[in-house]
């Protein structure tokens, strides 16, 4: 290649004597004489420099990727923490019950803790609501006067044994509606 | 029957059963059906 402004030309190509590459610089309108002058230097040593900077580039991307791979996972295991947190407190808290994050003071017992008091508390509640509906009950198949509960579409859900006797239908038998039930109606005098 | 299950209050009112007749006192229950007395 000749840079016919500059008289200057210069190539990189492989020296068939050294076998290495090589590169000419070729001068036009030297001096009185000498059409043109031709020199060659050679590339080995820019070559190796250039090497030392790709591998000295590489190694700085691993290390960069190795570095930046390390901060990743140290990251995700502190924003994971309270997460695997609520997952064991999760699995080790009994079925459809809350287990208190309070810690137990060595020596409290099993009395130290809330939940054992608010099941004893249900419990007692559910066994005076079982004993209440049972006086309902009781009192309203007492009563003389016949009394039955219909739901919004007229189905009779319940009733006492009054009003099956007045009614004329059997303990076991079911009662139809209460549009089919009464017929005609008038107000009493 | 038709008042009684719209939740109307009634009082005193007499309804043929077929071979009997019975006075009946109703009242609307909160969830919408009805007691009858």
């Amino acid at each position: 290649m000749l840079d016919s402004g500059l008289s200057v030309g210069m190539s990189e190509r492989l020296s068939a004597s050294t076998n290495e590459s090589q590169l000419y610089v070729a001068i036009k309108d030297g001096p009185p004489g000498l059409a043109v002058v031709r020199v060659s230097t050679t590339l080995a040593v820019v070559d190796a420099q250039i090497h030392a900077i790709q591998r000295a580039v590489a190694a700085a991307g691993l290390l960069m990727l190795f570095a930046a791979g390390l901060v990743a996972w140290l990251l995700a295991r502190v924003l994971a923490r309270p997460l695997l947190r609520i997952a064991d407190a999760a699995r080790t808290s009994p079925p459809g019950g809350r287990r208190s994050s309070r810690r137990v003071r060595p020596g409290a017992g099993a009395s130290g803790g809330r939940a054992p008091r608010h099941a004893s508390r249900a419990g007692a509640a559910l066994r005076r609501s079982a004993r209440e509906r049972e006086e309902s009950r009781t009192l309203l198949e007492a009563l003389s006067d016949g009394v039955l509960a219909a739901d919004r579409r007229g189905i009779i859900v319940s009733t006492n044994a009054a009003a099956r006797r007045l009614l004329g239908y059997g303990e076991s038998e079911s009662l139809p509606p209460l549009g089919e039930l009464f017929t005609t109606g008038h107000t009493a005098r | 029957m038709r008042e009684v299950l719209a939740g109307a209050v009634v009082e005193g009112r007499e309804l043929d059963l077929g071979d009997r007749t019975v006075v009946v006192s109703a009242r609307p229950l909160k969830d919408g059906g009805t007691l009858l007395v």
